[in-house]
């Protein structure tokens, strides 16, 4: 597609390196955090997924993890991407930064009983820096317009994020009782809109690229890379009138959405899986571990989604608390966020490469990314994440001994993630006064 | 070794070319790789000199055949085309590196000089299919049948 001559300048604007950076190294402590609630209060946490303290865990992983590290991923991915830069960068990353961080953890102080003040605090906080990213990402894209492929995800992306944090402040708002939303309806939009939406649309625009590109396997299927995108999109729609039509109910119009919805996600794993398997890249690296575990955790996830609407859809038999709790592990702690620390375990130590690449001017050679971040480390980090996952899917069976131990084993894993950015962080200032040195004496 | 004449042949625009002959170079890079990997050096050793050729060969169109082309017919001379130039430069100190390690029988080194540039080569590559081929169609329309011979012939595709 040809472009101005002005748009077309701006994908040289590889953003500094401390704009993703910052995201990257804040996520870790809201995992840590999530890890130590369950230690502390983790009976709580499994008794029902509508505990405060199971909405603070979820909000630590879904607000504090997950979303710090896309919108840092996506500081990179768009220039490289799709083409175009957020405008005015420079002093809008570090405001969403501040204001993400600050609103999410106003938001699970207030899910754990800090009330009205801090639901308002996390309301405001949220809505500036989400929509703020939001927003400019959508202008951002306005002149890239796509229906299909990368572009036509990240299409989807933005304005998914803007729903779910519209309905998110919804349910904000009538928890600090300025409104009195339909509780059950407006939770499963945010959660929907977040999920498939989001991070979906997130997964699927990123994979379309990440998958044949940099795992070097055969190209995705057309139908995905055209039609997935407009698919997930229309699915999501279709599927939210249904939901609003049934009201706090779960009518049985929303029954067949809810199945597509689960059948395209659990298709989607699978062609991605099986693309992966014929990777033409040796096997083993941490990445391709941290992958395969996410899209096998999506793919159960789905399943189980799937079979459980349709059990309550056609049988009338109760989901329980405990499916949804399984559901919930697996999309998140089992699929979106091993994905997640897979892609980090790439872009942080490329990151840094190229800062030090740029410092050196081709005069000071950078050590090259294996060993300015050691996969020995994310091997570790990969062990003890699945650890953790097991004594998370446990957990619900007996939350009373089973959660703290769950707790402990997270808390474990996300400290193991945070050692291993900051041992980069370490090796990157090393890396920086050699660099230094070396072009001081000429 | 060139990139197979069929594939090439079907390429009827410049992007069409190039994209084609990244792809090539990802077949040459990935049996390095994957040589190295099985501690195969031999096998390693003739991949990689696949790879090598093939890539600098990219470069060299793209620098003398490609961009000159495009930097005349839109007058940018500061944009892409130099982001391009000085990604290649950096390509060149990591294959440079690899070849290093290969001679060392080092398969740790090579497949951490390899993982790097691969990643730096994809996202180059993204960016040339994304932005500046299109771009480079779009302007080089009224000289593409000449210019794709030509590229064609650099490229070692025909």
């Amino acid at each position: 597609m040809a472009r101005s001559p002005a748009s077309a300048l701006s994908y040289d604007q590889a953003p500094p390196l401390h704009l993703p950076l910052r995201f990257f190294l804040t996520a870790p402590l809201f995992g840590i955090l999530a890890g130590g609630l369950l230690l502390v209060r983790g009976g709580a946490v499994f008794a029902s997924r509508w505990t405060g303290e199971a909405l603070a865990a979820t909000h630590c992983l879904t607000a504090g993890f997950m979303l710090q590290i896309m919108l840092g991923a996506l500081v990179q991915f768009l220039p490289v991407g799709a083409g175009v830069v957020l405008p005015g960068q420079r002093w809008l990353v570090p405001l969403v930064h501040g204001a993400v961080t600050a609103g999410s953890l106003a938001l699970v102080i207030a899910f754990l009983g800090a009330g009205q003040p801090a639901f308002l605090l996390a309301g405001a906080t949220l809505a500036l820096g989400v929509g703020a990213f939001a927003l400019a990402g959508v202008m951002a894209l306005r002149r890239r317009f796509a229906l299909v492929g990368i572009v036509g995800a990240l299409h989807l992306t933005f304005p998914a994020l803007l729903a779910t944090l519209l309905l998110g402040l919804w349910l904000v708002g009538g928890l600090a009782g300025w409104s009195n939303p339909p509780v059950f309806l407006a939770t499963a939009l945010h959660a929907g809109w977040g999920l498939f939406g989001w991070a979906g649309g997130l997964l699927l625009g990123v994979s379309l690229v990440v998958v044949p590109m940099f795992q070097l396997t055969p190209a995705y299927p057309g139908w995905v890379g055209r039609g997935l995108g407009p698919l997930l999109t229309l699915l999501l729609l279709g599927w939210s009138v249904a939901r609003l039509g049934a009201g706090e109910g779960s009518g049985v119009q929303v029954l067949p959405w809810s199945l597509l919805l689960a059948a395209v996600a659990f298709g989607f794993c699978l062609v991605t899986l099986g693309l992966q398997r014929r990777s033409r890249r040796p096997w083993g690296d941490p990445t391709q571990r941290f992958w395969r575990l996410g899209l096998v955790g999506l793919a159960a996830a789905a399943l189980l989604w799937g079979t459980g609407e349709a059990g309550r859809g056609v049988w009338g038999v109760g989901n329980g608390d405990r499916l949804a709790l399984w559901i919930g592990v697996l999309v998140l702690f089992g699929g979106f966020i091993p994905v997640i620390c897979g892609m980090l375990y790439k872009i942080m130590p490329f990151l840094i490469w190229l800062d030090l690449q740029n410092r050196g001017r081709g005069r000071v050679i950078p050590p090259n990314m294996k060993r300015l971040l050691p996969e020995a480390g994310m091997m570790r980090h990969l062990r003890g994440h699945a650890a953790a996952l097991v004594a998370l899917l446990a957990a619900p069976l007996a939350p009373d001994w089973l959660a703290p131990l769950a707790g402990v084993l997270v808390l474990l894993a996300f400290a193991l993630l945070a050692a291993n950015l900051l041992g980069g962080l370490h090796r990157y200032r090393h890396e920086c006064r050699r660099i230094a040195d070396c072009l001081d004496q000429g | 070794m060139t990139a197979s004449p069929t594939s090439a042949s079907a390429a009827t625009t410049l992007s069409g070319l190039f994209s084609q002959h990244h792809r090539h170079c990802d077949e040459a890079f990935a049996a390095a790789e994957k040589a190295v990997s099985g501690g195969d050096w031999a096998v390693a050793e003739t991949a990689f000199d696949t790879f090598s050729t093939d890539l600098l060969a990219h470069f060299a169109a793209e620098e003398e055949q490609l961009f000159p082309a495009f930097e005349a017919a839109s007058g940018m001379t500061g944009g892409p085309t130099s982001v391009m130039r000085h990604e290649h430069v950096q390509m060149r100190g990591l294959l440079a590196n690899a070849r290093q390690a290969l001679a060392d029988r080092d398969a740790d080194a090579f497949l951490g000089e390899t993982d790097t540039l691969l990643i730096l080569m994809e996202q180059h590559n993204l960016k040339e299919e994304g932005v500046l081929y299109p771009m480079c169609d779009a302007h080089l329309a009224p000289r593409a049948a000449e210019l794709l011979e030509r590229c064609a012939a650099a490229l070692g595709t025909m």
